[in-house]
């Protein structure tokens, strides 16, 4: 992912005049060294496995990372959460224009890219149609009025699915010139149960930020909400604002022996489990180079 | 459906071992559940014992 990042870097130096906020980018850009960057590495792999050969991807690539950038920076502002990011550690006001100076460059790096017009105005409206599913997602998280399953899961298809059926069909466009509707179930699949499982894993970590104290209605919190028995009232009771942080806080104990108790380890384990079924399926199906198959499986995992 | 065979395998001891021997009716469920859910109780048989924050069940 090298190739990816050195564009990153080209491209703040170049549109990131003022001093704070090419150093602001600097930043923000050397965390994500540190990360996997799957986003980027999926559309690189699509577009091998579709057949691209041309080292023009690292661009689009780099299109990809810079717009899931500029949607983390502003998830985290909305949230109030991840503190040790360097977006976290800047003026509100600045990390929102970092936000939006790294949507614009990854459209202007899609449009200084040398992929043929055709294509460019393809992914240029990939892009747009997914950004915007995105936000209409991240809008239905941040109202937080899921009631049932099927809320949840519209929620989740636009919020983080459709930004990975980006990543992946950008790939796809640039090495066929055709989006395929198979990579788009698949992937809307691995970004399901991405979302299940980190949903997971803010159920129980009581030290960072935790859905149940955030009375997120996630899937994992509607099925323990609909499963607890009387011992467990107070959780409901909290979940409805009848109780307070501090009057919970102490009783992360039983809290996850009510998630034991009710299932929700289990029903959420085999929800995560069915959607990347789904995915390994529609894989499976298709007709793909073996090589390039097991590569995005691994990716997903 | 799955919330309710779910129910049955946490309130009913002996379910596990119908589930387990082919005689719990999973009606309602898509193949690719039922497999998801014959893995993941396998997966907690192997992985007995451990905390609560383990690994989910990924894959």
């Amino acid at each position: 992912m090298g190739n990816v990042m050195s564009e990153f870097q080209t491209q703040i130096d170049r549109y990131f005049r003022v001093k704070l906020l090419h150093e602001a980018a600097q930043a923000a850009i050397n965390m994500k060294c540190s990360e996997s960057l799957l986003f980027g590495k999926m559309t690189l792999l699509h577009y091998r496995m579709f057949g691209g050969e041309d080292s023009g991807i690292y661009k689009a690539a780099a299109a990809v990372e810079m717009m899931i950038l500029a949607l983390d920076i502003i998830d985290d502002i909305q949230d109030e959460d991840h503190a040790d990011m360097p977006w976290c550690q800047m003026p509100k006001e600045i990390a929102l224009n970092l936000a939006l100076g790294f949507l614009s460059l990854s459209q202007e790096v899609l449009m200084d890219s040398d992929m043929p017009d055709e294509h460019a105005r393809s992914i240029a409206a990939l892009f747009n149609n997914q950004l915007l599913a995105a936000i209409n997602g991240q809008t239905l998280d941040l109202l937080n009025e899921m009631e049932t399953e099927e809320d949840y899961l519209i929620m989740v298809r636009q919020k983080s699915a459709a930004l990975l059926v980006c990543a992946c069909m950008t790939g796809v466009i640039l090495a066929t010139g055709s989006a395929d509707q198979r990579v788009a179930e698949y992937a809307e699949e691995i970004g399901i149960a991405a979302q299940i499982k980190n949903d997971y894993r803010d159920l129980l970590n009581w030290e960072g930020k935790n859905d149940f104290i955030r009375r997120k209605r996630t899937l994992p919190l509607l099925f323990l909400l609909a499963e607890i028995g009387e011992n467990d009232r107070w959780i409901a009771e909290y979940f409805a604002g009848g109780l307070e942080p501090e009057d919970v806080l102490h009783r992360f104990a039983e809290f996850g022996e009510a998630v034991e108790r009710t299932g929700t380890q289990l029903y959420t384990s085999v929800r995560m489990r069915s959607h990347y079924y789904r995915f390994l399926d529609v894989i499976n199906r298709m007709e793909l180079d073996s090589k390039w198959r097991d590569l995005i499986i691994e990716a997903a995992m | 459906m799955l919330q309710e065979i779910i129910r049955k395998l946490v309130q009913e001891p002996g379910s596990l071992m119908q589930l387990q021997s082919g005689q719990l009716q999973l009606a309602g469920m898509s193949a690719l559940e039922e497999r998801a859910l014959m893995d993941v109780m396998n997966s907690r048989d192997k992985d007995h014992g451990q905390t609560l924050l383990r690994e989910m069940y990924w894959c």
